[in-house]
């Protein structure tokens, strides 16, 4: 146990980032660690110097130095020979005794490693190692864990490769999220639009914009402004809006929920459509079967959202009178159009990737292989064909699903549904900033959590991916 | 081959000798006989010879007035002006830009929502006017404005007319392009007769009168952010047509721009003969309405009195008396508002028509015993009422129309008193401090602690993102249960036009704000649903630059020969009709008779004179 720790830390030391992240988090066992390893230094130094010492004194009675001085000159006059050049040059001088004073290091170390070897004596351990060595006392180590716990908690999660990979992800989400709120604070600022003057209308006095401007602190200078918005991320507070003065966060969180029904009930009818469809014109390509499908995915992908809605509202609204025209709360049935209309796109692009991937996959030899082992042909298609084909089709999902979260600004319009689509692309134009910066925090964050599910998801499709992972030196997908 | 050639040859010039033999008038003949015909009237023009020169002007518009900017950039292109295009991205970079002088001329746009001619010009005409972003700067038409607003309506007709005649052709400083026609549509289950043109909730009625009590009448909105429900810290229309029906006032607004005392807090009303006293007196039968935690109204045992109406006009004119006010530039003119207690200065004052000020006030109620002080002594039966004085600093009879506007609503002054006490409105800090009105306590969810105190026709019980719930107030007007017809009534916010309209066609709308203007005909053609035309309440006019930093501002010629191109049926063809001819800002709530007096040929000939003096 004692032992896997040991490890964990050592590894963990060894990277630069995550050392300072266990310095940080670890701040009271390093500090007592640090003064302890300062004060024995001063002996353990002393005792090494004299080690070192008797090494060069042997390497100087045997002539190895000497011998390391020959070939450090007969190497570097062949070097500059074959590149014709001087060798009585001052360049020379000082390449040769840098060369010298390097072999002789390493030589003299060598040796003083050689020495502590011979005699028996305990190498002078690192500072990770001496604190690896301090904790191997039961009590520092409780106390260590006890002042310390978040050091233990990262140790924890780099032990595994998937928590790590997870937590590396989420830790560069959390840079993301700053870069987007720099990016677009900073577009946004510079832009000619002014909040106040949109706000208040075009009846404002002079001094109601200025009362405005000083109570959203848009009085102050560009870089306090950029400040006061990555304070207010850090702590999860984006403020409040301009118009409506409304918690932002709050204003988003009930958002969310409209925005992700919509999204997954429109994910589902783009799977159960688009998956069937894409194995079936794959299997039969070229066929008039494959072309009519595909024509339709093809007008399924070039409708305009907007008018497609507008066509159902007119139909099953309107003439008919079985759905509602617009989004009431609490109704699912009020959602059924937009996520058909937001389905049929995503069914439309999924349902010719599906096919693509199957055919590609359906050429190679192993395919070959199964079907001349006898096996049915919807066993292959199953098993052997779509699970290999799998990763782009679940890459462009994902990356469709992911962005429908981050809210289908036009659909949600057309069926008045209030979510974080049209959330943001109202609040665009006044421009409401603490508002906009929330929805593009929010979308950020949302990419990238779709995105971390499907590499995840990539680790159980492909076992190579899972092994790379696994494998210390190639840790990156 | 040779013979071939000559008979072509023939044929051509038969054919040619046929064109000319022909009575056809070809465009050099027209302009010949024009010329002639105008010979008379350039005789007279003094500049004929000149020869004008090459104009350029920039027009700055509103991205969304495209259409309009396009229609003038061609007639002004057919004038012979070159006109260079300048869209402002939205409203705040269009008032820059106009503010900046960057612009030659501007499709610029002024509303007017309390029908006051002076509100409909002041702001943008005088010269230290709010809104007037174009430069105006003349001390004859402040005179005019200021003269025009101490007049009653009988008289100001022709001040203003005046005032507009000397902006739009003598000085030329705007030119008319036209008010919108604003069409509402609603569903059957209305009775038609009640939908008016500045709709106010309590007079809708169904069709089937038996519903009121039981049916939610649906309309739509299209603002949904709103701030506050505090009347004098909201401008913004999101909220300001609910909190019209939210908090009572001492007079309402008619269709036809006229105030009176109809769903008011006042039985009735007088002006001194000074033009400088306005005398309310109150009636005893409207209460205060508040809304417990599971969203049902009660009544707060406390009656909207004269107390209320004092503190509240006086905040409402008075920018310190909250955090970020937003009304209180209506109430400029507003100098006092005091209780009247002495009954012997009803009898003194007189009103313009001679009579007193008391016989005014007493028409049609219990003649006037005593006058209350509080409101614990008010008893309206037994002759003890409550009046009202509101002194205005110069004569300025159209203070009664901005009492009606949602910035003089009457609150309740002892709990706003007690809700916003400790709040340092000179620091006041958005995300922290909580004042009355912040709608986030009306919005259901963990938030809701609906706080407010309601003297209107409508209470607001909760709102969410998708609508707000009302019903209608059972406190108010207790001795005219008929004050509100329907009872239960929902607001919903549809931002997009198209899906109110989907929503009305549906059958989930009854109301619907707006509808797109081009699809009038879809509401005209279809059974169930009507269709109602109004003039708006905004005018667009053609601004010129006044800032001194434009070709435009040194003469008056240039200005007239850009003023007389821009023809009025051009506009109105491409919004498809839904428009009205006007003459100035003013014409939205005034018509003083003028009509623009430009002939055609006019442009060329304020052009030479431009080049003339040029």
């Amino acid at each position: 146990m004692k032992d896997k720790l040991d490890k964990l830390m050592i590894r963990a030391f060894a990277k630069p980032l995550y050392r300072i992240a266990l310095v940080l988090l670890g701040l009271p066992t390093f500090v007592v660690a640090f003064l302890a390893y300062m004060s024995r230094k001063g002996q353990e130094d002393a005792g090494h110097q004299a080690i070192v010492e008797t090494a060069r004194k042997e390497a100087e009675e045997d002539g190895s130095l000497n011998r390391i001085r020959e070939n450090a000159g007969m190497y570097l006059t062949n070097k500059y020979h074959h590149f014709n050049k001087d060798t009585d040059s001052a360049e020379f001088k000082k390449e040769l005794e840098q060369q010298i004073r390097k072999d002789e290091e390493a030589e003299i170390a060598e040796r003083t490693n050689q020495i502590y070897q011979r005699d028996g004596l305990k190498k002078r351990p690192t500072f990770i190692e001496f604190l690896c060595g301090c904790l191997n006392n039961q009590g520092l180590l409780v106390l260590s864990v006890i002042t310390s716990l978040p050091m233990y908690v990262l140790l924890l999660i780099s032990a595994n490769p998937y928590s790590r990979y997870i937590f590396e992800r989420l830790i560069m989400m959390i840079f993301v999220a700053f870069g987007v709120v720099f990016v677009v604070f900073t577009i946004l600022h510079f832009a000619s639009s002014d909040p106040a003057v949109n706000v208040l209308g075009e009846t404002a006095t002079a001094q109601q914009i200025a009362d405005f401007n000083r109570v959203y602190g848009l009085d102050q200078p560009y870089i306090i402004q950029l400040l006061q918005n990555f304070k207010n991320l850090a702590t999860f507070n984006l403020g409040n809006s301009y118009s409506g003065n409304e918690d932002v966060m709050a204003a988003i969180l009930r958002k969310f929920p409209v925005t992700l029904e919509m999204s997954v009930y429109a994910f589902l009818i783009a799977v159960v459509i688009s998956i069937p469809i894409g194995i079936l014109t794959a299997v039969k390509p070229n066929t008039a079967f494959d072309y009519v499908f595909m024509f339709i995915a093809l007008v399924g992908l070039s409708l305009p959202a907007f008018w497609f809605g507008m066509l159902l509202i007119l139909t099953f609204s309107i003439n008919n009178h079985i759905l509602p025209a617009s989004y009431v709360e609490g109704n699912k049935l009020s959602l059924l159009m937009p996520a058909i209309v937001s389905g049929t796109h995503l069914a439309a692009s999924l349902a010719r990737n599906t096919r693509s991937a199957l055919l590609e996959v359906l050429g190679q030899d192993y395919i070959v292989t199964a079907k001349a082992k006898g096996l049915s042909n919807v066993r292959v298609i199953a098993k052997h064909a779509l699970g290999n084909a799998l990763i782009p089709i679940v890459t462009v999902a994902g990356l469709q699903f992911g962005g429908s979260l981050g809210g289908s600004a036009v659909i949600e319009k057309v069926f008045n549904v209030k979510g974080i689509g049209s959330y943001v692309v109202d609040k665009q134009f006044l421009p409401d900033i603490p508002a906009i910066l929330g929805g593009v925090v929010y979308v950020s964050i949302i990419i990238s959590l779709v995105n971390l599910a499907v590499d995840l998801i990539y680790v159980y499709l492909d076992p190579r991916i899972k092994s790379r992972l696994k494998s210390p030196r190639r840790k990156k997908l | 081959m040779k013979k071939r050639r000559l008979a072509a040859l023939a044929l051509c010039v038969s054919a040619a000798a046929s064109m000319t033999a022909c009575n056809v008038q070809t465009k050099s003949d027209m302009t010949s006989a024009a010329a002639a015909e105008n010979q008379a009237s350039a005789e007279a023009d003094p500049n004929a010879d000149v020869e004008i020169g090459e104009v350029n002007l920039k027009l700055l518009y509103n991205s969304s007035d495209e259409s309009i900017a396009n229609v003038i950039r061609d007639e002004l292109t057919k004038a012979g002006i070159t006109v260079e295009m300048s869209a402002a991205s939205d409203g705040a970079a269009f008032r820059e830009q106009e503010g900046n002088g960057n612009f030659d001329i501007a499709v610029s746009s002024w509303a007017n929502p309390v029908g006051t001619p002076d509100y409909g010009c002041r702001g943008i005409w005088e010269s230290v006017g709010d809104s007037n972003l174009t430069g105006i700067n003349d001390e004859k038409l402040d005179e005019l404005i200021n003269q025009a607003a101490a007049e009653t309506a009988d008289v100001y007709v022709e001040t203003y007319g005046e005032a507009e005649r000397y902006v739009v052709e003598e000085q030329v400083y705007m030119t008319p392009l036209y008010i919108s026609m604003t069409g509402r549509a609603s569903s059957n289950i209305l009775n038609q007769d009640t939908i008016t043109n500045n709709q106010r909730w309590e007079k809708l009625d169904y069709a089937d009168e038996s519903l009121r009590d039981t049916r939610t009448l649906v309309l739509t909105q299209t603002g949904s952010t709103i701030t506050t429900w505090d009347p004098i810290r909201a401008d913004d229309q999101s909220s300001g047509y609910a909190l019209d029906e939210m908090y009572v006032h001492l007079l309402t607004l008619q269709p036809d721009w006229s105030v009176s005392t109809d769903s008011s807090l006042s039985y009735n009303y007088a002006v001194s003969d000074d033009n400088s006293s306005y005398y309310f007196i109150l009636r005893d039968d409207c209460g205060f309405a508040r809304i417990d935690a599971d969203g049902n109204v009660y009544d707060s045992g406390v009656k909207v009195a004269a107390e209320d109406v004092v503190y509240s006009l006086n905040r409402a004119k008075d920018p310190d008396s909250t955090a970020m006010h937003k009304t209180y530039s209506m109430y400029t003119n507003l100098d006092t508002v005091e209780i009247v207690t002495d009954i012997e200065e009803l009898d003194s004052v007189k009103t313009a028509g001679g009579t007193s000020v008391r016989e005014v006030l007493e028409a049609d109620i219990t003649p006037i015993e005593t006058l209350a002080a509080t409101r614990d002594e008010v008893d309206n039966a037994a002759g003890s009422y409550q009046v009202v004085r509101c002194n205005t600093t110069v004569p300025y009879p159209q203070i009664l129309n901005c009492l009606t506007f949602h910035g003089a609503g009457i609150v309740d002054s002892e709990w706003v008193e007690a809700m916003n006490e400790g709040v340092d409105y000179s620091t006041y800090d958005a995300t922290k401090d909580k004042l009355y009105g912040d709608s986030v306590t009306t919005v259901e969810g963990a938030t809701y602690d609906n706080q407010l105190s309601l003297s209107g026709n409508y209470v607001l019980t909760s709102m969410n993102d998708y609508q707000m719930n009302f019903v209608a107030n059972p406190y108010l007007r207790t001795n005219d249960p008929d004050c509100t017809k329907i009872k239960i009534l929902t607001d919903r916010f549809i931002a997009d036009t198209d899906t109110a309209l989907s929503a009305l066609r549906s059958g989930e709308v009854d109301l619907p704000y707006s509808i797109p203007s081009t699809k009038y005909d879809v509401v005209e053609q279809d059974e169930n649903l009507n269709l109602t035309k109004f003039p708006g309440i905004r005018a667009y006019m053609l601004a010129f630059n006044m800032h001194g930093n434009s070709i435009v501002s040194d003469s008056v010629d240039l200005r007239k020969a850009v003023a007389s191109a821009i023809k009025y049926e051009d506009i109105s063809a491409v919004l498809a009709g839904n428009t009205i001819e006007c003459y100035s800002p003013l014409s939205t709530c005034l018509d003083a008779g003028n009509k623009l007096s430009y002939q055609a040929g006019d442009t060329e000939k304020y052009l030479r004179a431009y080049f003339a003096n040029k």
